[in-house]
């Protein structure tokens, strides 16, 4: 079988992404000392989350301001492969903040058994989030990234709806039907993210630059 | 003698703007200079050949293989430089060879190394901190470190000062020096075509106006200078294209010799790539 190219694409956006990981680590070590001693470990996945939706889109945007897409067409590359790097750059970036999520949860448990925030909410965030990166990345290419960034507030917003409008219809639920209930929204927010795939590679193909 | 690039009837319509049936071949072992004026279509050509634009119709053969089947096969064998640097600028000279070493797969470090002491680009630092010129030679330290067989190249050379420019114009033709190596170099600094073309292809508003080999061109091109009631009085078989100024006219022919000896008493001036280029792009068709 032929190299994909994947590494190397994948690579270059994380090299790309050096000086916005930095910013992005203050950034979190501040929020996490402001909350997280206040037992609000809810925010922080939130924000955690939030990052790793964002990220792709700033490789995405950095790749336009560098023309670099018509550059990387003339690779041995396909077309498919540079959408595959972005949705592959969001699932690392996904797994990472739910790392360091899972690493608050534990320690708040261990330190703050009463106050810290159940298990669950950590996977509904996560999900939520897939789903935010998931509507982000097809608009983007769909309008490019200058005219997709207004669209991110506007998301925002939504999926700030969707969790108060999730807490209204489920939050109350028995435990045994919150699971079932967080897990269902798990498994939407997956399936969202597959077909936010199949449409980015089908947007990418038409693209020209 | 196969050709490296084989571009036939090629087609893109844009709203304002369209190729049109762009036709030319490029035999292996040559350099061939694509010259148009700005917004000619030299770059639509360049994308629509490799894909990053789709063509509305025709048909591209690289290395005699079409881009359906054969795409990263070809992609691997060509290197490509644009006219901006498409890197990004927060990489380093050592980031682009660690990406491009996971992408290409006969990519040779030592020898892109190499290019970098050569054209003194320094390794570590940032290529927002480059000048334009050492941005290019980034660009083409790039493109030739997978070993391709064929450089297209979009206007490299513009906006670069003469030293810089005669530098990069060495470097090609050292590329050219193995047979099976060819160049395609857009530009319209017609003083860098002239130093390095085998063949020229001229673009004009989408089309192909002309497309030769260089010697051909400036052996059987010339330009008749006569005064309007001459040129109105002529055969005009033999003319091109025409302009007129305060003195008389001026006609781009293109069979010099025998237009000379039909009429000896004329005054027939060599041609130039440039006189060629601003012929076409200004003077009106007979």
């Amino acid at each position: 079988m032929t190299p994909s190219g994947l590494p190397g694409l994948m690579l270059k956006d994380l090299l790309n992404l050096r000086p916005t990981s930095k910013t992005l680590i203050v950034m979190l070590l501040i929020f996490g000392i402001i909350f997280i001693p206040m037992g609000n470990t809810m925010t922080v996945y939130f924000i955690l989350m939030i990052f790793a939706a964002l990220v792709p889109m700033t490789s995405l945007t950095m790749d336009d301001m560098a023309k670099w897409d018509r550059y990387a067409l003339t690779m041995p590359v396909t077309r498919k492969d540079i959408v595959r790097s972005k949705y592959l750059l969001m699932v690392l970036l996904f797994g990472v903040a739910f790392v360091i999520s899972a690493i608050i949860a534990c320690v708040s448990y261990y330190l703050m058994p009463a106050n810290a925030t159940p298990f669950w909410f950590m996977f509904l965030v996560g999900a939520l989030g897939v789903f935010y990166g998931s509507l982000l990345l097809p608009l983007l290419y769909k309008f490019g990234s200058e005219k997709a960034r207004y669209m991110m507030f506007v998301l925002m917003a939504l999926i700030g709806l969707l969790l108060v409008g999730w807490f209204a219809l489920f939050g109350e639920s028995f435990p045994g039907d919150l699971f079932l209930y967080v897990l269902i929204t798990c498994a939407v927010s997956i399936l969202v993210f597959v077909a936010s795939y199949f449409m980015s590679v089908r947007l990418y193909e038409k693209k020209e630059f | 003698m196969s050709d490296a690039i084989c571009v036939h009837q090629l087609c893109k319509e844009y709203p304002d703007f369209s190729l049109q049936n762009v036709s030319f071949c490029l035999p292996k072992g040559s350099i061939m200079g694509f010259i148009g004026e700005n917004g000619a279509g030299k770059t639509t050509t360049i994308k629509t050949m490799l894909g990053i634009a789709k063509r509305t119709s025709g048909s591209v053969k690289l290395f005699g293989l079409g881009f359906e089947d054969h795409e990263k096969e070809i992609k691997n064998r060509i290197g490509v430089v644009f006219d901006e640097c498409s890197f990004h600028d927060t990489l380093t000279a050592g980031d682009v060879s660690k990406i491009l070493g996971k992408i290409y797969s006969t990519w040779d470090d030592p020898l892109y190394l190499r290019y970098l002491k050569q054209f003194d680009l320094p390794e570590k630092k940032k290529i927002k901190e480059y000048s334009r010129g050492m941005k290019m030679k980034l660009g083409i330290a790039a493109a030739l470190s997978h070993h391709p067989d064929l450089l297209i190249l979009d206007e490299p050379t513009s906006g670069l000062d003469p030293v810089i420019r005669e530098e990069i114009l060495d470097i090609f033709l050292e590329f050219i020096q193995d047979e099976e190596h060819s160049i395609l170099l857009s530009s319209h600094i017609t003083s860098d075509l002239d130093k390095i073309a085998d063949y020229l292809t001229f673009i004009h508003e989408g089309k192909i106006v002309l497309s030769k080999s260089k010697d051909e061109i400036l052996d059987d091109m010339g330009i008749l200078k006569c005064s309007i009631e001459e040129f109105d009085a002529l055969d005009k078989t033999s003319f091109l294209t025409y302009r007129t100024n305060q003195f008389g006219c001026e006609v781009l022919i293109k069979d010099k010799m025998r237009f000379i000896t039909r009429h000896p008493e004329m005054i027939v001036d060599p041609v130039s790539t440039e006189s060629i280029m601003v012929f076409y792009a200004r003077g009106k068709a007979v």
